[in-house]
C-alpha cells in the first residue's frame, strides 16, 4: 500500500482552477519530486494534503488514512515545511521549537539537528535572515521525527553546504523508511535525491517518471555543417530541425541517436557536435510538450510500473 | 487545550494589563474626586431647595440627581455610559482580529495548523483565552470600585457593582463574539476591525437617534448601549432581556464561527 496515495484530486478557488484531476503515489521510502512551473498547482496540491485547503473533489490518503479526516493522527506522523517560513516574528527561533514541543511531546533528536544545520535560537524570528529562516522550518519538520515529510521548496535560500547537508539527512531518512513528498525548481536536487518525478502544469500532471528512466530519455542537440543539404532529410518524429543558416544545421533528437548518424554517413560533413543534453532541458522539453498534456503520455505510476 | 489556551493568554498579557490600568485609573480618579463633587453639590442642592417649586420643575431630573448624589450616579455619568464600552469594544475587536483573520494574513496560520490540533480545538481555545481575559478586564473596570471606595470610607451599593460586571462581562462577550465570527470569516483583519467598529457605530448611533425621536423609539432594541446602559447603576436592577441578546449573540456569534472556520480553505498568500 503506497504511504501516500493521491486520487483525482481537483481544487477550484472560485472560478479558477488550480489542480485539475491529479493522481500519483508515493512509497514507503522514497522520496518523490514534485516539479512545475510557478502557478502549476504544487504548493495548492500540498495544502490540500495537509487539509489546509479542502479539495474540490479527489481523495488524499496518507499512511493509510484520509487527509481530511484523521488530519490530528496524521499530523503527529507528518513533518511539513511551507515554501515561505511564516511564523512569529516577536518569537525567538527557540521558543518557536519549545512551543512545538508541548503540543507533539518532547524532541529527541533537536540538538543533533541544532548542530547539524547550526541555528542561534537566542535571535527573533524577525531578526533571522532568510537562511536562518529556512532552518528553523527544516528543523521544526524534523524534529519529532516524522514518518513522512511533505516540504515545499525545503532548500530555498539555504547555501550549498546546507543544501548538501539537508540532501544527506534526507537521503538517510528514506533509507530508514521515511518517505519524502517535496516539491522543488532546483532541477540539479531533484535529479540528486530524488527517486521519482512527478511534472506539473496548469494544475494537471503531465508525467510521473522515474529519475533513472528520465536520465535514460537520452535527447542530443546535434550541430554539423554541410553544403547543398537538405535539412528536410532528417526531420522525423524524434528529430525537430531547430536551425539551417549558411550550411550550419542544428537537429534537436530524441532517442535512438543512430538514425541521425547513418544519415550523415552518406552525406559530406565538414564540422560535427553531438551534445547529450541535461536532464534540466529534458524537463524544459516535457514543460514545453505539457503545453497540448494530451500529447504527453502519462505514468500514474503504480508499484508494478515502478518495480 | 489547556497549554495552548495558556500560551495565548500570555501572548495578549499586555494590551489586558495596559487596558486594565487605564480602566482603574479612571475609576481611581473618579472616586478620589467624588467627595469634593459631593460636597459641592450639597450646597448646590441647598440653593436649589431655596428656590420656588415651579422653577425646580424646570430643572427636571437634574434637580433630583443633584440632590441624590451618589457614587453609582457619577460612575454612572462619567464611566459607564460610553467610556467602558468604547475600551471594552476597542480590546474585544483588536483580540478578535489578531485571533484567526491576522494569523491567517501573515501565515502564521500554517505552523498552528500544521500541529496535531484540530481546526476546532485551536478555535474555542482562543475563544475561551479571549473570554478569560475579556472577564479580567471586566471584573478589573467594574469590581474595583468597592475596595476604593471603602479605602477612601465612600458610601456604595456593592450589589450594584455585581450586576454591572455581569451585564458588562456580557457585553464585552457579545461584541467580541461578533468580530470574532467576522474574523473566520475574512483572511485581513482590518476588515474585521472595520466592519466589527461600524457594527458598534451603528449601535450607538441607533441608541442615540431612539433617545431624541420618539417614533424611533423602538430602534434602541437593535444596540448594546440600550442593554447595557448606566442605568444598572442608577436602578440597580438588570434588564433581563439585554442579558438574552448578549448571551444569544455569543452563543450564535461562536456557533456560525465553528462551523466557518471548520470549513474554510486556509489558503494563505
Amino acid at each position: 500500500m503506497p504511504v501516500i496515495e493521491v486520487k483525482n484530486l481537483q481544487k477550484y478557488f472560485g472560478k479558477t482552477k488550480a489542480v485539475d484531476g491529479v493522481s500519483f503515489a508515493v512509497e514507503k521510502g522514497e522520496i518523490f519530486g514534485f516539479l512545475g512551473p510557478n502557478g502549476a498547482g504544487k504548493t495548492t496540491t500540498i495544502r490540500c494534503m495537509m487539509d489546509f485547503v479542502r479539495p474540490t473533489e479527489g481523495e488524499i490518503e496518507i499512511l493509510g488514512k484520509d487527509a481530511q479526516k484523521d488530519s490530528v493522527e496524521l499530523k503527529r506522523k507528518i513533518g511539513y515545511l511551507s515554501d515561505m517560513p511564516r511564523f512569529y516574528n516577536h518569537w525567538s527561533a527557540g521558543k518557536h521549537l519549545a512551543f512545538q514541543q508541548i503540543l507533539r511531546g518532547r524532541s529527541q533528536i533537536i540538538n543533533d539537528l541544532l548542530k547539524k544545520f547550526g541555528l542561534n535560537q537566542k535571535l527573533r524570528f524577525s531578526n533571522l535572515s532568510s537562511g536562518n529562516r529556512r532552518k528553523l522550518s527544516i528543523i521544526l519538520a524534523l524534529m519529532n521525527q516524522p514518518q513522512v515529510l511533505l516540504l515545499d521548496e525545503p532548500t530555498l535560500s539555504l547555501d550549498p553546504l546546507l543544501q548538501n547537508a539537508f540532501h544527506l539527512y534526507i537521503e538517510d531518512f528514506a533509507r530508514a523508511g521515511g518517505t519524502v513528498f517535496m516539491s522543488s525548481h532546483n532541477l540539479s536536487e531533484v535529479e540528486k535525491i530524488c527517486d521519482r518525478v512527478g511534472i506539473i502544469k496548469e494544475g494537471k500532471m503531465v508525467a510521473v517518471e522515474k529519475i533513472s528512466d528520465m536520465k535514460l530519455m537520452k535527447m542530443y542537440d546535434v550541430n554539423f555543417r554541410a553544403q547543398g543539404v537538405d535539412p528536410k532529410i532528417f526531420k522525423d518524429e524524434n528529430t525537430e530541425v531547430v536551425s539551417h543558416t549558411e550550411g550550419l544545421i542544428t537537429l534537436k533528437v530524441k532517442g535512438d541517436i543512430n538514425p541521425i548518424i547513418k544519415k550523415l554517413a552518406k552525406i559530406e560533413v565538414k564540422d560535427l557536435e553531438i551534445i547529450h543534453i541535461s536532464l534540466e532541458d529534458t524537463f524544459m522539453e516535457f514543460y514545453e510538450a505539457s503545453r497540448n498534456p494530451a500529447e504527453v503520455p502519462m505514468n500514474i505510476g503504480t508499484k508494478e510500473d515502478r518495480k | 487545550m489547556t497549554r495552548l489556551i495558556w500560551e495565548t493568554i500570555k501572548e495578549k498579557k499586555w494590551p489586558i494589563i495596559i487596558y486594565s490600568a487605564s480602566s482603574l485609573l479612571l475609576l481611581l480618579l473618579y472616586v478620589a474626586l467624588y467627595p469634593s463633587l459631593q460636597s459641592q453639590t450639597q450646597q448646590l442642592g441647598e440653593i436649589l431647595k431655596a428656590m420656588p417649586e415651579s422653577l425646580l420643575k424646570a430643572f427636571g431630573s437634574a434637580s433630583s440627581q443633584l440632590t441624590n448624589f451618589t457614587l453609582e450616579s457619577l460612575l454612572a455619568t462619567k464611566q459607564f455610559s460610553l467610556v467602558f464600552q468604547s475600551l471594552a469594544a476597542i480590546l474585544a475587536i483588536t483580540f478578535a482580529g489578531n485571533d484567526i483573520s491576522a494569523e491567517i494574513e501573515k501565515g502564521t496560520i500554517e505552523f498552528l495548523l500544521s500541529q496535531p490540533i484540530s481546526r476546532l480545538k485551536l478555535y474555542f481555545a482562543r475563544f475561551l483565552s479571549t473570554a478569560i481575559l475579556l472577564t479580567i478586564f471586566a471584573a478589573v473596570s467594574t469590581l474595583s470600585v468597592i475596595p476604593m471606595a471603602a479605602a477612601f470610607h465612600i458610601d456604595y451599593v456593592a450589589a450594584s457593582y455585581y450586576k454591572l460586571f455581569l451585564v458588562a462581562w456580557l457585553y464585552s462577550l457579545a461584541v467580541y463574539a461578533i468580530a470574532f465570527c467576522l474574523s473566520t470569516i475574512f483572511s485581513h483583519k482590518g476588515w474585521v476591525y472595520g466592519i466589527s467598529a461600524g457594527i458598534i457605530i451603528v449601535m450607538y448611533v441607533a441608541f442615540l437617534v431612539s433617545a431624541l425621536k420618539d417614533n424611533l423609539d423602538s430602534l434602541k432594541y437593535i444596540s448594546f448601549f440600550h442593554y447595557f446602559s448606566a442605568d444598572v447603576l442608577f436602578s440597580g436592577t438588570i434588564d433581563k432581556l439585554g442579558v438574552w441578546i448578549f448571551v444569544l449573540t455569543i452563543v450564535v456569534g461562536v456557533a456560525i464561527g465553528a462551523v466557518v472556520f471548520n470549513k474554510r480553505d486556509i489558503a494563505t498568500s
